[in-house]
């Protein structure tokens, strides 16, 4: 099966989702026009891409819960070259979409590297590795990504999990920040929290405030292990 | 509107100059050609090397499309002081990836130069551009059905021919050593003006693509690895696709092997009996390469232990090494070959022998044999996934292909790596007389440990390799500098004094190859 033909069948439409906490952002970013702009920009559509296993699940929760009016598209990765094709075509053909996703490490690569030579604006990028006692997060990003930044490390705190994060903020002199907690005795779903928080924040790039992303359901994995994540506007 | 304000500036260059400069290039290539915006310039700065991404972020990045607008770019340079770090395809993952050397540096993309200028099917000769990607040129060829091969390293679709060869790189075939197939470049220097190499400089040659040498000095290898020219053309030499091709893997068991290894393949790969640069490839770099993570056998920290490395072997059917070579040409040449070498496995007393029938579709043989093939695929990005966290470094020291010298190096690679609690993950890619001893340095970049870990565990590499009399042939950009120190002052000196002669203002990528008019103290 090529492909493009994997691709469609895999992909999951998903139209017109409207999550918690809408009506309040939406109404403080209307009163601001420069975030109204932002706001505007959430309506495009978004191209989600994760790694065909189970530990993705938390991060299509997120992202299927987030906001925002446009099409949404799931898509899994592979290293197989007939993807890579296929993507490296997509990419340079579509105007005007959003691509977020979570992936190993040598998937995501691969897709950071597609988006550069496409020329397409990256908001972020994500390094993160996280067992079941800890999580380490290395987030590099832009303006555009401050809300979903903000919304990751303020649930990480709130869930309680143990955790390292370090951010490197570009555009303004590429500024870092640290975040480092200790502690124990968290619960399973708490601990795979992050990668809904994380889903639903990529979902929705540009908002400078995110409402509050759904616990994750019971009975998903948490994610556990080494992942790529990343946002990019083709 | 106030005026844009920068937030990483080139060494020595103020906001003011900074941006006359950038004026500059923006009337000389269009807006959409300046990027100068973080969300531009982030996915510039994702580096595989345990150092921070500010250290190698680039204060904007241009793209051209002619050798003019190069020629226009250096002049703009030499006006401002700006310094330019020239990429190709830029997917030069574990030696810098596409980062500038040093924080402030321009980058100029030359990824939309990506011309395939002409390929000649009975010369078996390509001229292209910098952009010009491995599996283009693929499809090229395929797409004219020219029964002509590639030469191509690991990352082959997405990386180009004429990157892979300015920084010497290796393939698998029988035209690995890709620099000695070079044939022919084109070169903008620092003061805008257009060198030909070869017989490139004649009035109305059409020999540029067959003979190297030209007349006088050769000067092709003075603009590899280097910062005196920005190479905008490069010619190569195709090998004819045989009539038959027979890849092979023979799996070792015992790590100690590696010495009779090279001593039983050596002999066959001078002779030319062997005829490509064979691979022989350790546990760890195989498990990779068959997609295996280390969490499916080991959850622990550290280094992976002997036992579960063991397992891993057992599991995935892979040896401790792991041969791989091919026989090319007629039915009549491959059998008398295949003789000679299946002979002299027998007369060693170990080693298996797997031919692609009895491999069938399993990994990381069939990868193997498509990159020996010139085919491109992006399986052993899979490396990236055996400890994950984004950490790569290339450690790629020279040796002799004899076996006591193989043996001693990985050695004392896998003692120091071990030190750190990083795996010994290592391949030796045999030319002919020599070997590049490849060592992927894998590490979790997000884990502040292992971040400083993984650095300290390559300056020491390089400090005891260097004390047993070895050096590396290339490194990644953090550690240009104290490797160029490896090669001795004299080098460093003459390097520096055409520096000075090609390039005063000092604008094309400082800092290549430890090459630096303002840092030098020679």
């Amino acid at each position: 099966m090529d492909a493009q033909r994997r691709l469609l069948l895999k992909g999951m439409v998903v139209g017109g989702l409207s999550g918690p906490g809408l009506i309040g952002s939406g109404m403080s970013l209307a009163n601001d026009p420069a975030k109204s702009a932002m706001h505007a920009e959430s309506t495009k559509p978004i191209l989600a891409l994760v790694n065909d296993r189970a530990e993705y699940s938390a991060f299509i929760q997120g992202v299927q819960a987030a906001d925002h009016s446009g099409s949404l598209q799931l898509h899994d990765t592979s290293l197989g070259l007939d993807f890579l094709l296929t993507l490296q075509r997509h990419v340079q053909d579509a105007r005007g979409e959003y691509i977020v996703g979570l992936v190993d490490d040598a998937c995501g690569t691969l897709i950071v590297e597609l988006a550069r030579a496409a020329g397409a604006r990256v908001y972020w990028l994500g390094q993160h590795a996280v067992s079941l006692d800890r999580s380490h997060h290395q987030l590099l990003s832009s303006q555009m990504a401050d809300g979903c930044a903000a919304s990751l490390i303020q649930q990480l705190v709130v869930h309680g999990a143990s955790c390292d994060l370090d951010r490197q903020s570009a555009g303004r002199g590429i500024q870092s920040s640290r975040l480092t907690q200790n502690l124990c005795g968290v619960a399973d779903r708490d601990r795979g929290q992050w990668a809904v928080d994380l889903g639903h924040g990529l979902a929705s790039l540009g908002r400078t405030v995110i409402p509050a992303a759904p616990r994750m359901d019971a009975g998903l994995m948490p994610a556990t292990g080494h992942f790529i994540s990343f946002a990019f506007e083709i | 509107m106030g005026e844009q304000k920068f937030d990483v500036l080139p060494r020595g260059v103020n906001q003011q100059a900074f941006l006359k400069a950038v004026e500059a290039f923006r009337k000389l290539l269009g807006d959409e050609n300046v990027l100068t915006k973080p969300e531009q310039l982030i996915a510039y700065m994702k580096i595989m090397m345990p150092v921070d991404e500010a250290e190698h972020a680039p204060s904007a990045a241009l793209t051209a499309t002619t050798v003019e607008q190069i020629q226009a770019i250096v002049k703009i340079c030499n006006e401002y002081r700006i310094p330019i770090w020239t990429i190709s395809t830029g997917r030069n993952f574990g030696y810098g990836s596409a980062a500038p050397h040093h924080r402030g540096q321009i980058i100029l993309d030359l990824k939309k130069m990506n011309k395939i200028l002409h390929v000649d099917p009975e010369l078996c000769t390509a001229l292209v551009e910098p952009g010009v990607t491995y599996q283009q040129l693929y499809d090229y060829l395929q797409a004219h059905d020219l029964p002509l091969m590639l030469s191509m390293p690991a990352p082959s679709a997405i990386a180009g021919p004429l990157g892979n060869t300015m920084d010497r790189g290796v393939g698998y075939t029988p035209y690995g050593e890709h620099f000695l197939m070079q044939c022919g470049m084109e070169v903008v220097l620092a003061n805008g003006e257009v060198l030909r190499t070869g017989m490139g400089g004649v009035k109305g040659d059409n020999s540029w693509q067959v003979f190297k040498w030209g007349y006088g000095p050769t000067i092709d290898g003075l603009f590899t690895q280097s910062n005196y020219g920005i190479c905008t053309k490069m010619g190569f030499w195709l090998m004819p696709r045989p009539p038959v091709y027979k890849p092979f893997s023979i799996k070792f068991d015992s790590e100690d092997d590696i010495a009779d290894i090279v001593e039983v393949l050596r002999p066959l790969r001078i002779a030319q009996i062997i005829p490509n640069a064979l691979v022989i490839a350790n546990a760890l770099w195989e498990a990779g390469g068959a997609n295996v993570r280390r969490t499916q056998y080991y959850e622990g920290q550290g280094v992976t232990p002997d036992d579960v490395i063991e397992r891993i072997c057992a599991d995935k059917g892979i040896g401790q090494w792991n041969v791989y070579a091919a026989l090319y040409g007629t039915r009549e040449q491959v059998a008398v070959n295949w003789q000679i070498v299946t002979d002299a496995i027998k007369a060693l007393g170990k080693g298996a022998i797997i031919t692609e029938e009895e491999a069938g579709d399993t990994e990381p043989f069939k990868y193997r044999a498509k990159l020996m093939q010139g085919i491109p695929n992006l399986q052993e990005f899979g490396l990236y996934n055996w400890r994950g966290g984004g950490g790569s470094m290339w450690f790629a020291p020279v040796s002799q292909a004899r076996g006591s010298e193989t043996s001693k190096q990985m050695r004392l690679a896998k003692k120091i790596l071990n030190k750190y609690g990083l795996d010994y993950v290592g391949e030796f890619i045999v030319g002919w007389r020599d070997m590049h001893h490849v060592i992927d340095v894998l590490c979790d970049r997000s884990d502040p440990a292992e971040f400083k870990a993984a650095y300290a565990c390559f300056q020491e590499l390089l400090d005891e390799f260097e004390r047993q009399g070895y050096a590396v042939y290339r490194v990644n950009t953090a550690f240009m500098e104290r490797v160029a120190q490896s090669y001795g002052p004299v080098k460093r000196r003459v390097e520096h004094a055409i520096k000075r002669a090609l390039d005063p203002n000092n604008i094309l990528a400082p800092g290549k190859s430890g090459i630096d008019l303002e840092t030098f103290k020679g």
